[in-house]
């Protein structure tokens, strides 16, 4: 036979056999619903009807489903990950930033607008005095905290050509502090307490957007600390002879080393905090009673852990009773920098409340606050929602 | 439906190849009226219900053609004509120019009510391709296809039906009725439709991501080498977007036996802007000749005839693009640009330095893909405002680096993707050596099989993909 055409025949039957055998493979594999490295839901096929055939609704769903549910799909992102981070040594890979030491995440190129970013932290600061109003009016005491987020934390980590955020932040945090000063809210700034003992590196995620467990500690210390110095209330505080902290032996996978599929190379580990002598309590999330504990832990020290280790991830509401009436009460609200707090913060406490409004849709915070009427109420919000009306900064409104 | 997509590859494609392939040759109606089907159903898939709209379209060019073609009676003829013209470009002028219109009209102080139409994908490509077969009956130099399936087929042929190229009905009258699938046909066909998607996916889509996130900054806060990385990403993109189209359409015409005309041929190795529009879109270019500029007079006519001839042709070139005054303004900018060439500058353009020529040539042709890109005439001011240092450079400079390195690997592929290589490698490397042409058979085959692989990998992990040219 013609050489030539011998090739002819080859790739034909190459490129037939390529394209029957993805198709056969996409139709008859298992489909999934969940995307556990890129953390999202599988896009499902709608069931046809006559209007979605001629609107092009239907049609415009298929593709979506096709590309989620495509034959070798995770192995080619995983792949493409690797050529990317190792071969192609792209500066950003799946939205995170590789550097030698973290992953950070990428941040859009931005132009700050000081005019917004003002008028915003004014009314933030407002609402909150609403709330702190709201919260003094039974007789407690309300306290808000900001925390940095990775890319202020490693501010100088990012390659000079990418965002960090800096000259947000640079505008941001002054005109919150002010603005909350303006309004004679307490707000704990823990970036200017990280500032004052020299960032150490170890107190935030190399691998993920939050802090490690030691920036959630000096967080839960700051609390304790201011509370202790306004009212002059001592609470039992998980310190020195009462904690035990334990470094996990299982490999960390941050939300951005997650991105990358766990092929970023950096390792890291997460840390517990456990009180020395057991305090027994009862827990219950979203009113279901739960197991009482405060971290999810792996089964074996080879499985991978996530930050959903601390209080087994976001929850719209969880109760953490210890009985022990003596004892003020707590309700702590926020996105998932609450999570590793609340792990120690329940120590202190006779009962501690923590709601996510991200998925608690009972009843408004302010509501909440006036139906529970805890002692403390504190706040939590990291330096990327400080401004952010979402959910969380929306105290006296259900979003859904 | 878009070629880059896996409800194409996976589903219409192997669907349609086994179909139409399990009927005997000699059934060659059958045959036609799968790949009818299969058009309409391709163009359904993204038009919904406006596919009623094609249809009247080809419902309009069948009865026109008919008309047109009794030469017996002139003023039956003439009324075809004048049917499918009126009817066809109504309807073009309805779904494309209706808001822009309007839009005029109030500007210009009278309240009419702005019409929100939904703009039928490809319908600049089907209508022309329609009154070319009404045209070329009129003229004499086609016959009338009697069998409506049959203009129906040339008109909807999913290969060329939304983003050309603009076949001409004598270019395929022949191979619709008589055509021959063969291996050595078919094979070609498949590695272009390979090659096509692979620039498509690999090129175009990431040029793309970086004109888009250039372009829809604030024009007048880009530092000016962002704003000229935006408007190069961009000047490749529409290039890599839309020849990688017409690759993949001529290639799955050999695939069911038709012969595309070819629609690129290395635009951006011009050496003037004349030549340049000989290598750019070249089936649009041969229809505003052959249809409006050649009717007109084209060159045999006094001077100013000509021009006014060479206006026409470019305003209306501009004006098919989009309903838009920067479409205007590009076609307008290629007139001035043509006119110079012909009377002013072309001579000294001809002794310049090659590199000259080029500079010249490029730098002509990334101005007009501003203008083509701007969102409205303001926003191309200010983006060639910033080309040239007159900004407030705000946006952090950082960006430029970061477009440069992020996509480095791109980038160069691009520029080199831009050079005639392969027919380099063709007609230099291997011309007389049996040996290396078989080496380069084989190759070519390996390399579009990879090439395959990469674009499926590249459609099922990436999700930015839009094709340019649909909005036309």
């Amino acid at each position: 036979m013609d050489k030539k055409k011998l090739a002819d025949i080859l790739f034909l039957l190459g490129f037939l056999c390529f394209l029957v055998a993805a198709l056969a493979i996409t139709v008859f594999k298992p489909k999934d619903t969940w995307s556990y490295y890129e953390n999202r839901s599988l896009a499902q096929l709608q069931r046809p009807t006559l209007s979605s055939l001629v609107d092009g609704s239907y049609t415009n769903s298929v593709e979506p489903f096709l590309q989620d549910h495509a034959a070798g799909r995770n192995t080619l992102l995983r792949v493409n990950t690797l050529i990317d981070l190792t071969l192609l040594h792209r500066p950003v890979v799946n939205q995170v930033i590789h550097t030698k030491e973290m992953l950070l995440g990428f941040n859009p190129y931005e132009i700050p607008n000081q005019t917004w970013i003002e008028q915003q932290a004014d009314y933030m600061a407002s609402q909150l005095a609403q709330l702190r109003d709201l919260v003094e009016g039974y007789g407690g005491h309300f306290y808000y905290v900001s925390v940095p987020g990775q890319y202020t934390y490693f501010e100088q980590e990012h390659p000079s050509f990418l965002n960090n955020r800096s000259a947000y932040t640079d505008i941001e945090i002054p005109a919150f502090v002010s603005a909350m000063q303006s309004y004679g809210v307490n707000l704990i700034e823990m970036g200017s307490y990280l500032e004052q003992i020299g960032n150490p590196p170890e107190l935030y995620s190399t691998t993920d957007y939050h802090y490690q467990f030691g920036g959630a500690y000096l967080t839960y210390e700051t609390i304790l600390d201011t509370i202790e110095q306004d009212t002059g209330v001592s609470l039992p505080r998980l310190a020195g002879d009462t904690l035990s902290i334990q470094e996990l032996p299982n490999p960390y996978l941050g939300s951005r080393a997650r991105k990358v599929f766990g092929l970023g190379g950096i390792e890291e580990h997460l840390t517990i905090g456990l009180p020395t002598s057991h305090i027994p309590f009862t827990r219950t999330d979203n009113g279901m009673p739960s197991p009482s504990l405060v971290y999810t832990l792996p089964r074996s020290d080879t499985e991978e852990v996530a930050y959903s280790l601390y209080m087994g991830g976001d929850m719209g509401e969880t109760v953490i009773d210890t009985n022990r009436d003596t004892l003020p009460t707590l309700l702590i609200y926020g996105d998932s920098f609450t999570n590793p707090v609340e792990c120690l913060m329940y120590y202190s406490f006779d009962e501690m409340r923590s709601i996510d409004l991200r998925h608690y849709k009972d009843m408004t915070l302010a509501d909440y606050i006036q139906t529970y009427q805890p002692d403390y109420v504190v706040g939590i919000r990291d330096y990327e929602a400080l401004l952010s009306t979402d959910f969380n900064g929306r105290p006296f409104e259900i979003q859904y | 439906m878009v070629f880059s997509s896996l409800i194409f590859l996976l589903c219409f494609l192997p669907s349609l190849l086994a179909v139409y392939y399990i009927i005997p040759a000699r059934f060659r109606g059958l045959r036609n009226l799968i790949l009818l089907s299969f058009s309409l159903f391709f163009y359904y898939w993204g038009a919904g219900k406006l596919v009623l709209l094609m249809v009247l379209s080809i419902f309009i060019n069948y009865i026109g053609g008919l008309l047109a073609g009794q030469h017996q009676s002139k003023l039956l003829s003439r009324v075809g004509l004048w049917f499918a013209t009126v009817a066809g470009l109504g309807l073009l002028g309805w779904f494309k120019y209706a808001g822009f219109v309007a839009e005029m009209i109030n500007d210009l102080g009278f309240l009419v009510p702005i019409p929100h139409i939904t703009l039928p994908i490809g319908i600049s490509f089907f209508t022309f391709q329609g009154l070319s077969y009404v045209i070329d009956v009129y003229r004499g130099d086609a016959p009338i296809q009697k069998n409506p399936l049959y203009v129906a087929l040339y008109v909807a042929l999913f290969p060329q039906l939304v983003a050309g190229p603009i076949v001409r009905y004598t270019t395929v009258m022949e191979e619709i009725s008589h055509r021959h699938e063969t291996l050595e046909e078919f094979v070609p066909g498949a590695c272009r439709f390979c090659f096509g998607l692979a620039k498509k996916m690999i090129l175009a889509n990431s040029m793309g991501q970086i004109a888009d996130e250039i372009f829809g900054q604030t024009a007048s806060t880009l530092p000016p080498s962002l704003a000229w990385i935006g408007a190069l990403a961009y000047t490749f993109q529409i290039y890599f977007d839309f020849s990688a189209y017409s690759d993949m359409a001529i290639g799955l015409g050999h695939m069911f036996g038709f012969r595309f005309l070819e629609n690129f041929n290395y635009p951006y190795v011009s050496r003037s802007v004349t030549e340049f529009w000989r290598r750019w879109h070249i089936s649009l270019s041969t229809w505003f000749r052959d249809y409006v500029y050649i009717p007109l007079g084209g060159n045999r006519c006094a001077g100013w005839k000509r021009m006014r001839n060479i206006f026409v042709v470019w305003f209306l070139t501009g004006l098919w693009h989009g309903a838009n005054w920067t479409f205007i303004l590009w076609g307008m900018w290629f007139f001035l640009l043509l006119m110079g060439e012909k009377f002013v500058w072309g001579k000294w353009l001809s002794a310049a330095p090659s590199l000259l020529q080029h500079g010249y040539t490029m730098l002509a042709v990334v101005i007009s893909w501003v203008l083509f890109r701007a969102v409205d005439l303001s926003h191309a001011q200010s983006y060639l405002g910033a080309m040239v240092g007159i900004t407030s450079a705000t946006a952090q400079s950082g960006q430029s680096i970061y477009y440069i390195l992020q996509f480095l690997p791109e980038w160069i592929l691009a520029f080199v993707a831009c050079l005639p290589i392969k027919q380099w490698v063709q007609s230099s490397l291997w011309q007389d050596n049996k040996t290396g042409q078989l080496v380069l058979h084989y190759t070519s085959r390996i390399a579009a099989l990879l090439l395959l692989m990469l674009s499926y990998s590249e459609l099922v992990t990436g999700s930015f993909n839009p094709f340019i040219y649909f909005q036309f």
